[in-house]
């Protein structure tokens, strides 16, 4: 028995030092993390208005309705895959979606990327891509910007635009705590 | 802490299973090949339980020596999903429903309050009642004006204008932390596993049968890999995946619309053939299971599953 904890001891002064080593702390000091907590609420014409690749939701849900149009508009997909239940995932160039069609009506249930060319998000007017800096953000979005609350300064940073009041879907963007850019942007819908 | 340094690759594995062979080999226990569960020198199930190779039951939860594919034999009473390592093979119990059993004196190889996922790690988790997919069912809310409602089958939650669709949630939201496990509610076949990266996240479906008639219940934002085989039966209040936050709950999570939950769809059959397309349908998976709530979501029967 005592050859456990020996071994166990050792293995416990390995362990530490790396997963502390694999932890970088973001600096904290840094004024995103002043931000107020919360999600950013739009009017309803102002959400609804969001554009991604030029097209708001409710355009994009007709768009995937049509698949030869959807192709069209957005190139062939490198994958589409459907499941049993009739529901598709594709991949256009790095932007990944999942369009709903089991019950009714058929809709769009989520999309992200993680890649800048594969997506254009125009919000009140202004147009945000992956690898733009918080920066940008405030510049756009003014310093009121909201970030979500964060259980660690270590997670991703958190932007959320929606609706008050209302959770049917939400837009995210992720941004790194480390680059303060962002790496990825998701519109979805609430499960 | 302890989980971070526990083996749980294949490599790590086959390292430990290595010098637990050589321990066991110098503590002359080369002759207990089906040596007793109820041995309880080689195993301590006490709180900060510590990995015991002579054993091999990880009763941290972490992970399981014994594979698959080793010779298993049960020769102790009752079932449990214990597991463990000897020097010329492993034991399992074979009905992972039956209470009791195993190398735990405690009746169970996991510590009390978890139990073992498909994917042989201890999860939290209280067996639930048949009929329950937990033991305490309760109904997620969804935040703002959809409420209660908006947790439940059926309902069209708010959209907040009429550009979009008028989405009916077709499925039933219950209340899980991530981490906790699942159950299947009623005896079946693993029908079918998937994955929607913007959507549903890893799920399940099982297959059964009530009052002869097909259905199929499905559980979705599961953990990767925590999953039973394609296939395979399941028996009611049997683990069948570990709660998490793939597809898009994350995302509604962090956004303060809802809580952890597991979003549970249940599809009738109502054609002549399998498609799950054709000839299923969706239908109130509060129909099914055992407790029963009343309109505004509070649990009326069966509430604790007792």
């Amino acid at each position: 028995m005592k050859h456990l904890f020996i071994l166990f001891s050792l293995i416990c002064v390995i362990a530490i030092p790396l997963q502390a080593q694999q932890a970088v702390d973001p600096d904290s000091s840094h004024p995103i993390y002043t931000q107020q907590k919360g999600r950013n609420t739009l009017s309803k014409a102002q959400y609804w208005g969001i554009k991604y690749n030029g097209y708001t939701i409710s355009e994009l849900n007709d768009l995937f309705e049509d698949e030869e149009l959807l192709f069209d508009v957005l190139g062939q997909p490198s994958l589409m895959e459907e499941d049993s239940f009739g529901n598709i995932s594709y991949n256009f160039n790095g932007l990944t979606a999942t369009y709903q069609k089991e019950g009714n009506p058929n809709f769009i249930y989520g999309f992200s990327t993680t890649q800048r060319s594969a997506l254009r998000v125009t919000i009140l007017g202004k147009t945000i891509r992956v690898g733009d800096t918080f920066e940008q953000l405030i510049q756009h979005f003014g310093e009121d910007l909201k970030i979500l609350q964060s259980s660690s300064v270590n997670s991703t940073i958190n932007i959320s635009f929606g609706i008050e009041n209302i959770f049917y879907d939400g837009l995210m963007i992720h941004v790194n705590p480390q680059t303060l850019q962002i790496i990825e942007i998701a519109y979805y819908v609430n499960t | 802490m302890f989980a971070l340094i526990l083996p749980n690759t294949p490599e790590q594995i086959a390292i430990a299973k290595a010098w637990g062979d050589s321990l066991n080999k110098k503590g002359d226990f080369s002759s207990s090949k089906k040596k007793s569960m109820a041995s309880t020198e080689s195993c301590s199930y006490d709180e900060e339980q510590y990995w015991e190779p002579l054993c091999g039951c990880m009763s941290l939860g972490v992970i399981e020596v014994c594979s698959s594919n080793d010779e298993f034999e049960d020769n102790d009473e009752g079932g449990g999903t214990d597991c463990h390592y000897e020097p010329g093979g492993c034991e399992e119990d074979s009905d992972p429903n039956e209470e009791g059993g195993g190398s735990n004196p405690s009746g169970n190889a996991c510590p009390i309050g978890k139990v073992k996922a498909p994917n042989n790690e201890c999860v939290e988790g209280e067996k639930p009642c048949e009929g329950n997919p937990l033991k305490k069912p309760r109904i997620a809310k969804q935040n703002g004006k959809s409420g209660i409602g908006g947790g439940r089958w059926g309902i069209i939650r708010y959209t907040g204008a009429s550009t979009t669709p008028d989405k009916t949630h077709d499925a039933l939201d219950i209340e899980n932390p991530f981490g906790n496990a699942l159950f299947s509610p009623f005896n079946g076949n693993v029908d079918g596993k998937g994955y929607q990266k913007d959507g549903l996240g890893y799920y399940v479906t099982i297959r059964f049968q009530k009052d002869g008639v097909y259905y199929l219940i499905r559980f979705a934002h599961l953990q990767e890999g925590s999953m039973p085989t394609n296939g395979s039966t399941v028996t009611a209040r049997q683990v069948i995946g570990v709660q998490g936050d793939s597809g898009n709950l994350k995302k509604a999570i962090n956004e303060g619309s809802t809580v952890s939950h597991n979003h549970i769809t249940v599809f009738k059959r109502i054609g002549g053939g399998w498609n799950h397309k054709t000839d299923y349908t969706s239908v109130n998976p509060e129909d099914f299971i055992k407790t029963k709530f009343n309109s505004d979501g509070t649990p009326i029967t069966n509430t604790d599953c007792d």
